[in-house]
Order: C-alpha cells, then structure tokens, then sequence
C-alpha cells in the first residue's frame, strides 16, 4: 500500500523552546496517507495532534517550535528541506489545511470574496478579477453557502461559525488541493452543524479523489470519516491501524480505553460513563519506559523500565505496547 | 451612519454646556478675579504716587477706590448679577459668535484668538500626520524585527523621548542647537523679512522655524503611539487568521501587510481626532520656550492675568474642537473596521 502514498511522514520529531525547557511535543511519529483515503488522528488534549499537523505545514509557532528530525514527503521530496520560498506554493496549492478555532480563523477587515480569492490570486497567476469572482461565488456554493453572490461581499462576523468553518473548507479547497489537513474542524461547532461539515467533506473528497488527514479527539468521528486511524498519546504513536481493524481488535490498552469511553446505546441507562483513570504525564518529566504506564492496568516491571517498540503485528496494524499479545 | 454622526453632534451639546458652566462658576469662584486686580492695581498706582508726593495722604491708600466705583466695575464685568444668570448671559453672545471683550486688551476675543489660531492650527496638524507618519512605520519595523538590535535601541531613544518633558526637550533644542550652535532661528513662527522672501523661501522659513518645536511636541507621544503599533501588531501576527494566510501560501511579508497591518490600525485610529485637537490646544511651556504665539500660550497667559473672557473663549474653542476630535475618531474606526456599524 505504501506505493500509492501521496505524503509521507518519517520519524518526525518536534520539540519546544519554553522558559522551563525543551519538550518534545512530537515524537517519532511516522505515516503514510493516501490518495482519495482518510487518515484520522486521535488522541486526547495535548497529546501532539495539531504540532503533526503544523510539522507538516512548516507553520510551527517561531522561534520557539522546531522540527528536530524527520522526512515529510511529498513527491519524493522533503519538505523539510523546501527553502522557505518554495512552500509557499506547496501551501494552498498542494496541502491546505483547516483549523479547529473557525471563529478567529478568518481575517475580520476583510470581504469573504477577498479572502477565498486570495488563493487563487497566490496559485493561478493567470486568473483575471472576473473568473476570480467567479470561481469564488462556485466554491462556496459548493460548501454549501446559501446565496454566495451575497455572502461573498459579507464579512466574517455576518456569518455563524458554521458557514465560516464552510468559508475556511472553501479557502482550502480553492485550489483544489491533494492533501488536506483539518485540525479538529467541527470541536467547535455544534452537532447539527458538525454533522454537515463532515457530509460535506466526505462528499468533496469523492469527486476530488484528495487525500484528507483529519485530526480529532472524538473517536465517533474517526468511525465515520475515516480509513486508516493513527492513535496518538503523550506526543507518540500508540496505535495505528485500518478503522476496522481498530474497532474490531484494538491492541493497546489506552486504544481500548478510548473506545470504553465511548457511550452505546445497548448500555443500560444512567451507567456510570466509562473513563481513563489518571492524566496524561507531564511532556516535562516522562518517565522512563512506557508513556502510559501510570494509567495502565497491564503495566508490568518493564514497561517501567524501557520504551515499548512499535511494532508491526499485521499488515498496516502496528502497536506500541510491550504486552500486546496478551490483551 | 449619519444618523449615528447626528446624534454624537447633538450630543455635544450637552457636553459643551457641562465644561463650559464648570470652568464659569470656577472663574466666579475663584480669588484675584479682574476687579480685585484693579483694585490692586490702583492701590500700587496711588502708593507709587504717595511717595513721590511725600507721606501726607497715606491714610487714603486702603481704599483708592470708593464702592460706587467699585459697583460700576462690578456691572461693567457683569459680577453684579448671580452666576447662573450671567453664564445664560454669555452663552447667549457666544451663540452669536460674540466671545466678549479681553479685559488686558480690550480687543474682541475673537479676534485675539482667530490671530493664533492659524499657528496652532499648523502645529496641531503637523506634529499629528508626523507623529503618525514615523510612529506607524516604526512600529511595524520593531514588530517583525522584534529583539533585534534596530528593536532595542529605538526602544532606548523613544523610551528617552517618553521620560523627557515636552518642555525640556524644548530648553535643550533651544540652548544648543539654536542659541549655541545657530543652526536654527531663535524661536518665532516666521522671520521678520518674511514678506520679501520668495515662495520657496517662506516655505522654508516657516518649516526652518517650526522644526525645533516639532521635535519639543512629538518627543513625548513617540512612545505610546510606536508602543502601541508594535504591540498590537505583534498580537496580530500571533493570530489565528495570520497563520490562515500563511496557510494559503501567502509570504510572512504579505501577511503583515495585507492582512494584520489595517487590523493593527484599529486602535491607532481611536486616537487620532484626540491627538489632533490635544496637540492644536498646545503645550504652553513650548510655546513659552519658542516664542509661539499660540493659544496654549494665550490661554496660560489669560489664566494667570485672570483675563476670563480669553479664557472662557480658549476653552470653548478646544473643547468644541475635542469633542468633533471624538467624533473624527469614531469615523477613523469605522472607515478601518467592518465590525463598528452606527446605528
Ligand atoms: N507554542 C507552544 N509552545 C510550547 N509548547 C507547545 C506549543 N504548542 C504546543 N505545545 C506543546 O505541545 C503539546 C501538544 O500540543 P498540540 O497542540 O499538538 O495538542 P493537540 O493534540 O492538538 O491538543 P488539542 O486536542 O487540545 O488541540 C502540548 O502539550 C504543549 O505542551
Ligand atoms: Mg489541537
């Protein structure tokens, strides 16, 4: 499978420069996504989600984050080694990316049609003014915007979050892109409306065949959105399979926690609510061994002492975990 | 929009009326108004003769003026009737344009202050779109550049300016630059030859004067405008729709400039009426150091000699032009920011 990979990313560690240190926020996480396919990545709060995804944008926070090692490939070449210059035409053009916060997303001065014409402005140079306009009023028909011709001369605070979440999906897709990445695009809206944009998703990436890579925390999502699941926790990759094969045989103990945490329907009613006991450690001061084993009922002698490997244990169904043939 | 404009207009009125009533009473209210001047006055006159005339008539002295006189006195400034109705008085005239009558000139208010007015007005203005056009700039240069050697020391000289009084800064130019290096006329507003000069030359008389003052006056609002400019656009580069446009493939460079600088401008704009009308009311003490004969000037003068009319008609100049200044920024913001909508 890994032939057909459109973007790959190897080893990629990100660290922080803080006034207490340095955290590795990011580490060892490696990937493949692949054309017209979706690749979820889930884990909780500050597990590293959106660092991977601002790794591979180049858009880490300066000067304080920083790519310490790793290949992102994009057409055989990194993108790690692009001069500046040239990943502002990766940007936009061939990797777009959604953000989680879409009411602070958009730039309040300026005209929604200003603000998706400006991608076509920066990627097809040889557009006029009317088939800028033109192909914008089109783009947000498409996310679905009632009467675009209108919207289009509207600014960002005439529209509720979720049309400018739907003004966000259409400035990312402007350029029809081969890979997009959305960083939780839905937390901040509601059900209704989440429901929506995922449809929405799900629908433009049929007819553009672009590969999506979509970052939540809601494992229901993961379930309908996408193909393959990366499980992230504590900066590392814990788990990563097939959705299928994660539902159907989960391998780390912190995956099988997550589903628990998962509420169904066949449960009695007012059950207490499932969860992980203990919270993330602190990226600060890991301990030694495995990262989750303070939260962990499996947790044995050396799972204090080293670091699980990742290991591979099917054909696209690798696990972080020392004991995973016993759970 | 013009709607809201009408009504923040009709609301100066009230305003206009408070400041105005305030500093009335005031004048009523405090001692040395311009009848006990007199009195003193007289009193020194008929001292000064009393000893050139010998010692025969000193028991006259304590009262060189006898109550009738003093009653007419009284009824020429108009103290004779109860504050409030004499402030109704007033503001009648004023409402005719008549600002009253100097009581150390004798000539129509109006027309002492319409004589600096153009002055102030040329200062006002210009120390404005200055401090504007270097503070804006710079800012921005210290906001990308932010730690860097060209940050930090034109914090150091602009922090200097800042710690510096206006007046200060004006003792110093006039010392060195002016009167000991002669590089620059020794205050006024233009040369006296100014009527044979050609075009080119009143011109440049008039900015080779005004240069030195210039600097007295921006001196102290570098700061906080540069600071202010610096820091809002630094909070903007760190936003969430700055790493959009990068995310579009826009450049670092055009993301400052077309998308977080006309963001940055919004509380800039906020100021800009109120630094128009602070800076046409002047700084006395520069004024003072510089020989402008302007109304911050006129107006400390009058207070001092208690010439209440001036003062009264300074004060209804600068306040009306305050509160349009209010008004001016309140359009600033709206021409800057699509989110302010006056309705
Ligand atoms: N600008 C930064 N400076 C220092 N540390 C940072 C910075 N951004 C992120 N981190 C660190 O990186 C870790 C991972 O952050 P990240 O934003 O990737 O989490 P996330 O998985 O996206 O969480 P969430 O679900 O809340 O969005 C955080 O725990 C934080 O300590
Ligand atoms: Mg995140």
């Amino acid at each position: 499978m890994a032939d057909d990979a459109i973007l790959q990313v190897k080893g990629l560690v990100t660290s922080f420069q803080t006034e207490a240190g340095t955290i590795r926020a990011v580490e060892d996480v490696s990937f493949d996504v692949h054309k017209g396919q979706t690749l979820g990545i889930v884990g909780e709060s500050g597990c590293g989600k959106s660092v991977t995804s601002l790794s591979i944008m180049r858009l880490l926070p300066k000067p304080f984050g920083h790519i310490e090692s790793g290949e992102i490939i994009l057409d055989k070449q990194d993108l790690l080694k692009l001069p500046a210059k040239k990943m502002h035409h990766i940007r936009g053009n061939r990797i777009s990316m959604i953000f989680q916060e879409p009411m602070t997303a958009l730039n309040p001065v300026h005209r929604i049609g200003k603000q998706i014409g400006e991608s076509f402005m920066l990627h097809q140079p040889d557009m006029n003014e009317q088939a800028i306009y033109e192909a914008s009023v089109e783009m947000l028909h498409l996310v679905g915007i009632p009467a675009p011709e209108q919207r289009i001369q509207e600014y960002p605070h005439q529209l509720s979050g979720g049309m400018r979440q739907r003004v966000m999906i259409a400035i990312a897709l402007a350029c029809k892109p081969d890979i997009l990445i959305a960083d939780e695009p839905t937390t901040a809206l509601d059900v209704t409306i989440q429901a929506q944009i995922l449809e929405l998703m799900k629908s433009l990436q049929k007819t553009s065949k672009m590969a999506i890579i979509f970052i939540t925390h809601d494992l229901g999502v993961i379930a309908e959105v996408c193909d393959d699941v990366v499980v992230m926790y504590a900066g590392k990759i814990a788990e990563k399979a097939s959705v299928h094969d994660l539902f159907q045989s989960p391998r780390h103990p912190y995956t099988k926690g997550l589903l628990s945490a998962i509420p169904k329907l066949d449960n009695p009613p007012k059950q207490k609510l499932q969860t992980i006991e203990g919270s993330v450690p602190d990226l600060m001061s890991l301990p030694t061994g495995c990262r989750f084993q303070n939260r962990c009922f499996y947790m044995e002698e050396r799972c204090q002492s080293q670091p699980p490997p990742l290991e591979q244990i099917d054909t696209d169904h690798f696990v972080n975990c020392h004991r995973w043939k016993e759970i | 929009m013009a709607s809201y404009f009408i009504r923040r207009l009709l609301l100066v009125i009230p305003t206009f009326l408070g400041i105005t009533l305030v500093v009335f009473t005031i004048t009523r209210l405090v001692p040395g108004g311009p009848i006990e001047r007199i009195i003193s006055e007289a009193q020194q006159m008929s001292a000064t003769e009393g000893d050139s005339a010998g010692t025969s008539q000193s028991a006259a002295n304590d009262a060189p003026l006898s109550p009738e006189q003093i009653e007419m006195l009284k009824e020429f400034y108009g103290f004779d009737k109860p504050i409030f109705i004499s402030y109704i008085e007033w503001l009648g005239k004023v409402l005719t344009l008549d600002l009253g009558t100097s009581t150390r000139y004798y000539d129509p208010v109006w027309d002492i202050i319409k004589d600096k007015l153009p002055v102030s007005a040329y200062y006002g203005v210009v120390t404005t779109i200055l401090t504007y056009l270097i503070c804006i700039p710079l800012g921005v240069l210290k906001a990308i550049k932010h730690k860097s050697f060209i940050d930090s020391t034109s914090s150091i000289v602009v922090l200097i300016g800042y710690a510096l009084p206006g007046f200060i800064v004006a003792i110093i130019l006039f010392v060195w630059p002016a009167a000991q290096w002669d590089w620059f006329p020794l205050g006024g507003f233009i040369s006296e030859e100014f009527e044979d000069f050609t075009a080119a030359e009143q011109i440049w008389d008039v900015i080779h004067h005004s240069i030195l003052p210039l600097i007295a006056y921006m001196i102290g609002g570098f700061a906080t405008m540069t600071f202010l400019m610096k820091n809002t656009l630094m909070d903007h580069l760190a936003s969430d729709y700055i790493r959009t446009a990068i995310a579009k493939g826009l450049s670092f460079r055009s993301a400052v400039f077309k998308h977080a600088f006309r963001n940055s401008l919004i509380p800039l704009a906020t100021h800009f009426g109120n630094n128009i009308s602070l800076f046409l009311a002047g700084s006395f003490l520069i004024e003072k150091v510089f020989n402008i004969d302007g109304l911050g000037l006129l107006g400390f003068e009058s207070l001092v000699e208690r010439d209440y009319p001036i003062v009264l008609g300074v004060l209804v100049i600068t306040s009306i032009l305050g509160l349009l200044g209010n008004i001016l920024s309140d359009f600033c913001v709206a021409l800057v920011d699509p989110r302010v909508k006056f309705d």
